[in-house]
């Protein structure tokens, strides 16, 4: 090995090893901000996770859906869960996805749905729940009724609690 | 060891990434229209332009983007691994992780941090200057050593967040994945005690801030590994985060090639 090569081995160990210290204080301090490019490049791409983080198991989220025909109404369907659980039946990673998809699009939409006045901002939600409607329940349906709720555990304790009702 | 068995091992842990991706592309296929449906990708900066440059072949056809990279990695998976290949594989991921952006999880960005770094793993095709050879394989084992550490460090990072964690403390976490909806196999049901849960969430922190440091230790490596393996069969099943699993089992691979001591750093970066 040239006296050259061991001195550019020399400078790589030692970048190694700032590399290894500045990621070590990122781990120690994670309130560190995202401000810069370093250390959103840090955090965001060469330190990925943490995974299974205490805020992201806390809440779960259901969507039930019913509908009125002939004066009558459906007993709630929950086609989300039911992907879910059909992903596991059927080893089917596409309806996991899918599921996880539709999660984060109906928790993003209803959440941001105030019930007493309907803002055009969140008409984006209301056009969601209309297209899934359309896509998990019948075309002849006169009424429509969204359940939104809500399943927290902490310290042992599960609560559910509806968050929204919405009839359209 | 032979920089030959280097070789092999390298192609292994790449092709490995390559498969796995090659069957993200295929399940995640099937979800695109929905997808875009939902958040549409668009420019928004000259960086992106340069980073997402892959996803022009989207506003032509989708389908066009998901096959043709779906082709180069069967490709890829075949022919000798190479910087080429290796480079444009890690791009057209970035921009398959941009595309699918409201679905990525960890699976992700620990596929896509190894698929950075393996662009620096090949020993192919030898460069034409003045000692290339032995600068390629240094280089080589420079990303791989880059790559053990960045892996101990993403298990130091998740057992400490934990460790800092009320909830993982008292064992509450293993409960709410336990009982929530949407955390776990709906068809494996287990009622598991206050005890239980703790005894299982001291496990998982002591387990992941152990591989942290201990992975470097000769005697403990291949303890670490099986157990692991045992761990993210686990979340696969239990959990249903196939994904998240397939992918730091595969990355465990860069554990593998060293018989002598990996953390003597002269024998990774000198041979």
């Amino acid at each position: 090995m040239t006296f050259s090569m061991k001195k550019i081995l020399g400078v790589v160990v030692i970048l190694l090893a700032i590399h290894v210290f500045t990621s070590i204080i990122f781990i120690i301090f994670p309130s560190i901000p995202t401000n810069t490019v370093i250390t959103k490049g840090y955090k965001r791409y060469l330190l990925p996770g943490p995974f299974f983080t205490e805020s992201r198991i806390t809440d779960s989220y259901t969507l039930l859906l019913s509908w009125k025909a002939d004066s009558k109404w459906s007993p709630a369907i929950n086609p989300v869960l039911d992907n879910y659980t059909n992903s596991f039946s059927k080893l089917n990673l596409s309806l996991l996805v899918r599921s996880s998809l539709e999660r984060d699009m109906y928790e993003k939409a209803i959440l941001k749905i105030d019930t007493s006045s309907i803002a055009p901002s969140e008409m984006r939600g209301v056009q969601y729940l209309r297209s899934y409607m359309m896509r998990y329940g019948p075309s002849s349906a006169d009424s429509t009724k969204f359940l939104f709720v809500r399943s927290t555990t902490a310290n042992f304790e599960t609560s559910v609690d509806t968050v929204q009702t919405l009839t359209f | 060891m032979s920089p030959q068995d280097n070789a092999r091992h390298i192609a292994l842990f790449c092709k490995a990434l390559y498969a796995f991706l090659l069957f993200k592309i295929l399940y995640l296929w099937p979800l695109v229209g929905d997808v875009l449906d939902y958040k549409p990708f668009t420019y928004n900066s000259n960086l992106g332009y340069l980073l997402f440059a892959p996803l022009v072949l989207t506003k032509i056809n989708t389908e066009l983007f998901l096959g043709g990279f779906a082709l180069l990695l069967v490709a890829s998976v075949i022919i000798r691994v190479n910087y080429i290949s290796a480079f444009i594989i890690c791009w057209f991921s970035i921009s398959l992780s941009r595309l699918f952006l409201p679905i990525i999880n960890g699976s992700d960005l620990v596929l896509n941090l190894f698929l950075i770094v393996a662009i620096a793993l090949p020993l192919y095709p030898k460069l034409p200057f003045k000692n290339s050879d032995q600068i390629q394989k240094v280089t080589s084992n420079v990303a791989l050593l880059f790559a053990q550490i960045q892996f101990a460090l993403i298990y130091l990072l998740s057992g400490y967040d934990k460790l800092l964690s009320a909830s993982w403390r008292s064992g509450a976490a293993i409960d709410s994945i336990n009982n929530l909806t949407f955390f776990h196999n709906p068809f494996i049901t287990f009622h598991l005690n206050e005890v239980v849960c703790i005894v299982l969430s001291w496990s998982v922190i002591v387990f992941e801030m152990g591989f942290g440091f201990l992975i470097w230790v000769k005697k403990f490596r291949i303890p670490l590994l099986v157990m692991g393996i045992l761990f993210h069969l686990v979340i696969a099943v239990v959990l249903g985060l196939v994904d998240f699993a397939l992918v730091m089992m595969i990355c465990y691979g860069v554990y593998l090639p060293f018989k002598k001591d990996m953390s003597d750093t002269d024998t990774v970066l000198i041979r």
